[in-house]
């Protein structure tokens, strides 16, 4: 059950993958993208990841999905299917470090290397006391406890990044 | 055949290799954005399923979400990026901007 679903959502993964690098308006590329970010959240939930699952939803498919559309919606020359709205140059060199890239990943590591993991399934539900690793509780009490300091970091991190981005972002005419 | 880490590398090395394609062929900026944007995704995949080998810890998780964090900042901000790289050359193509080329 969980092995047909994990193949379900890679193919959907793949086939927009593909669609992606195939396709040359960026409009359908970030629907593609929509799509392909969506299956991965499933795929967490399959991995026994729900949080890092609804944050994927939350922060990738909400939020990093739609200021790329707006990108495109602000920098493209136009948005319809007349005209490819980005170019492709060297694909063939391109294609070939890519494939040597898979090729290499999974040379480098082999399926022995993982031989002596426990199954996805079990492995979830070995902690009978208490939630699972990937329960929003657990996930809560690891931030405010061990993770406190990355968090804090984090938060004025994002707000450093906003602000920046905001300035960046400004008229060029307002800037003294 | 049951479902292993070793399936979510597959994938996450799939996804790899093709953001890497995009982000090296494509013109225009935002493309190039979508390109890394599927190369961090697969580095995400990779610390969820790695998660599973140590179910006691929930390191691979922790990081997984400041990643995201991370991704999300560094997206915001390349944008502003492009859209200044737009108004100055008057194009979102990253071989316009061939100013400072000697």
């Amino acid at each position: 059950m969980l092995e047909a679903l994990f193949i379900g959502f890679a193919t959907l993964i793949g086939l927009a993958a593909a669609f992606m690098a195939r396709t040359r308006n960026l409009v359908h590329a970030g629907f593609a993208l929509f799509f392909l970010l969506f299956a991965q959240a499933a795929l967490y939930v399959l991995a026994g990841a729900e949080f890092t699952a609804i944050a994927q939803l939350v922060v990738y498919v909400g939020g990093v999905l739609l200021l790329v559309l707006y990108g495109v919606m602000l920098t493209a020359r136009s948005l319809g299917d007349a005209e490819p709205q980005t170019g492709v140059f060297q694909q063939w060199p391109a294609a070939l470090l890519a494939l040597g890239l898979f090729i290499l990943l999974l040379a480098a590591f082999p399926p022995h290397v993982f031989e002596r993991t426990a199954p996805i399934a079990q492995s979830a539900r070995s902690l009978p006391s208490i939630p699972h690793a990937g329960a929003a509780e657990a996930t809560g009490f690891e931030l405010l406890t061990g993770w406190l300091l990355p968090f804090e970091v984090a938060g004025v991190f994002l707000l450093v990044a906003l602000i920046g981005a905001a300035y960046l972002s400004r008229h060029s005419s307002e800037t003294p | 055949m049951t479902l292993t880490p070793y399936w979510f590398f597959v994938l996450s090395a799939f996804l790899f290799s093709t953001g890497v394609y995009l982000a090296v062929t494509r013109r225009h900026a935002v493309a190039v954005l979508l390109g890394t944007e599927l190369v961090i995704n697969a580095g995400i995949l990779n610390l969820v399923a790695f998660q599973q080998l140590y179910p006691e810890r929930m390191d691979g998780q922790m990081t997984a979400l400041f990643a995201m964090i991370a991704a999300a900042a560094g997206a915001a901000v390349a944008l502003a990026i492009i859209l200044n790289l737009y108004r100055n050359f008057r194009s979102g193509n990253t071989p316009d901007s061939e100013e400072l080329k000697g």
